[in-house]
């Protein structure tokens, strides 16, 4: 595919004798918004920085719009907008300030892109203050602010939500849905949250240990854990261990938790078990569906650290 | 070209948004004109005058200082006690300078013209160029080291522009903060001495010593020289300081060495020369480049040309050092 916005192929990484990341390939294509998941210390950040410049390459190529981050870096970082780690500015500065700085280092952005931006992180209140009376999420979107500030096609954002409260995610999302609905941009997004790239992202990636571990869209990945069309319920009943002897009596995996009785079923014996609880004279309080399994159960399963 | 100018005037707009950047100037001005105004109170409330006699017979006295000074250098050169050779070389610049004057006949001035009160002000307090030295290496290691711990340099190098391009302009930003520094210094203080003791003999001029030979040049070139030394001190600071944010990344690293080796560095060296010869090899003995002009050598065997080709080479280390710690590394 040659439109691709961000191709990374083989990439590999070792310092000294340790292997920091390796077979890392990715390929995005332009308006998708990839979530680059992975838990502490996998080779997230190690692998946004070699994207950007911050790390030399071990081995294997990144293309960035076609440009090789190795043989034509200026090409591949003027359609690269990043905030790396933390949305570091300078802080004995306005925002504003800080704003002109990074814009004076491309061609093309005038103090009108300039306010542009600053209407879109929604920032205008605060643009003239120092950025350190900013909070943690003002400093973030003003982190955004200058990424955008050169019109990138690709926007790469470490661990964007580390720190925000729920408010602050939530808006944050809403922004990047803006932005990739709005001007196509592209978003690369690394988090160990998974539940946000859940309601984010188009397509999500795996890294366990410095390794890809699997590639594939919200939707596969949530499929892959319900097998065979089961779901769990919840049961409360007054006799607990009654109803779970009574149930497994009809080869059914159930199991005793705090909440309650968790019975694995599908559908169609769900009346059946309720007609013999109630024949059993056990008396049901509630039943509830579990909540649909999420990326953090796929997480814990594909990464073995579930059981 | 374009593009590092402009990466240099970013630099620059940093660096002088810093607070300390504009206290360090402030304080700079400060300390000029309180230098000035008391050594001008001084020399009032004392009566020293601003003319000194200078007798008929200049020539019988300058060689009869001589058939003083001679032996007393050749008791200093053969004498066992090694701490005397500290005085060598300003012994040998009085001889050189009194010998050039009976030589070709020039009388000893009875006033001091306003580019020799300069100078003399200057080196006699020996503090301008360390202070502004010190400024410097806090606004380099700033500039250098402080964007590593700030984490900004991760913004900076996510740029389109090369790694060399963005430390270059960093470099020649913190150097043009010394100039700025520096030339305000030299100008407060011309202006000053001027005013408190006269704008007098603009056209003099002077004997310039380089612990080898003399030369009689225009005061105002000799001032300006010294200038220049000077600054030169001031760059091969900047460019320790300039190395040691590179390779260690810290500020405080960089500006706690830098400013060690700025105040006791060279004192150190010039006492080991005394002892061991080839210490005079070592950096920082020979930084202070316009000693050699004012006092005279303070390490026997050197000269400015030594002076100039020793910390010439140092430097072009730092140099190097620096780059290939701020080009090489993983950030």
């Amino acid at each position: 595919m040659t439109d691709a916005i961000l191709k990374i192929e083989n990439l590999r990484k070792v310092i000294g004798n340790r292997t920091i990341v390796s077979e890392i390939s990715i390929e995005l294509k332009a308006g998708e918004i990839f979530g680059f998941l992975g838990p502490n210390g996998a080779g997230k950040s190690t692998t946004i920085k070699m994207i950007v410049g911050l790390s030399k390459i071990t081995e294997g190529t990144i293309l960035v719009g076609g440009c090789s981050v190795t043989k034509d870096f200026k090409g591949a970082m003027n359609s690269i907008g990043c905030i790396v780690e933390n949305p570091d500015m300078y802080e004995y500065m306005s925002g504003l300030d800080n704003l002109r700085i990074f814009a004076k280092m491309y061609r093309n952005v005038d103090e009108k892109r300039i306010n542009e931006v600053i209407e879109i992180v929604d920032l205008d209140r605060a643009i003239n203050h120092k950025v350190k009376t900013y909070s943690l999420g003002m400093k973030q979107r003003l982190g955004i602010a200058q990424a955008l500030l050169h019109r990138p096609r690709l926007l790469i954002l470490d661990e964007p939500t580390n720190g925000l409260d729920p408010a602050g995610i939530k808006e944050l999302r809403e922004l990047l849905r803006k932005l990739s609905i709005e001007t196509g941009l592209t978003l690369f997004i690394s988090s160990h949250i998974l539940s946000e790239m859940q309601q984010m992202c188009d397509r999500v990636g795996i890294i366990n240990e410095g390794k890809m571990i699997t590639i594939k869209t919200v939707e596969e990945l949530v499929n892959l854990t319900q097998e065979n069309n089961k779901t769990i319920l919840i049961f409360q009943t007054d006799d607990n261990e009654m109803a779970a002897s009574l149930i497994s009596n009809m080869k059914i995996n159930s199991n005793l938790t705090q909440d309650g009785l968790q019975v694995e079923t599908t559908r169609d014996r769900v009346p059946q078990i309720v007609s013999t609880l109630t024949y059993a004279h056990i008396a049901i309080y509630a039943m509830d569906k579990k909540k649909l399994q999420s990326l953090e159960d796929v997480f814990m399963k594909l990464t073995g650290k579930g059981k | 070209m374009r593009t590092f100018f402009t990466l240099v005037s970013i630099e620059n707009t940093k660096l002088w948004k810093r607070l300390s950047t504009k206290v360090m100037l402030i304080i700079m001005i400060v300390i000029v004109i309180a230098a000035t105004s008391g050594y001008k109170f001084y020399n009032v409330s004392n009566n020293i005058p601003n003319i000194a006699k200078v007798s008929e017979s200049w020539q019988q006295d300058l060689q009869q200082e001589l058939t003083v000074e001679k032996p007393k250098l050749q008791a200093m050169e053969n004498s066992t006690d090694k701490t005397v050779r500290l005085l060598i070389g300003v012994t040998k610049k009085a001889i050189a300078e009194n010998e050039f004057r009976i030589n070709n006949n020039i009388k000893p001035e009875s006033s001091k013209s306003v580019w020799t009160r300069v100078t003399d002000f200057t080196a006699k307090i020996d503090l301008y160029d360390k202070i502004i030295a010190l400024f410097v290496i806090i606004a380099c290691a700033a500039t250098v080291a402080g964007e590593f711990s700030e984490g900004t340099i991760k913004m900076m190098i996510s740029r389109p522009y090369k790694r060399h391009e963005i430390i270059t302009a960093k470099l020649a930003a913190t150097i043009l903060y010394g100039l700025s520094l520096s030339v305000t210094t030299f100008v407060l203080n011309f202006i000053f001495m001027g005013i408190y003791f006269g704008f007098t003999g603009m056209d003099a001029k002077e004997m310039l010593w380089t612990s080898s030979t003399i030369l009689y040049v225009p005061a105002v070139l000799k001032t300006l020289i010294v200038f220049g030394l000077d600054f030169l001190e001031i760059i091969v600071y900047v460019l320790l300081t300039f190395a040691l944010s590179a390779i260690f990344r810290s500020r405080s690293i960089a500006t706690g060495f830098s400013l060690f080796l700025l105040l006791v560095g060279g004192s150190i060296v010039q006492i080991l020369s005394i002892y061991f010869a080839w210490c005079k090899y070592l950096p920082f003995g020979v930084a202070d480049f316009a000693n050699f002009v004012n006092i005279g050598a303070l390490i026997d065997g050197t000269t400015l040309s030594f002076a100039l080709i020793v910390m010439g080479i140092y430097s072009s280390i730092f140099c190097f050092a620096g780059y290939w710690a701020f080009i090489k590394k993983d950030i």
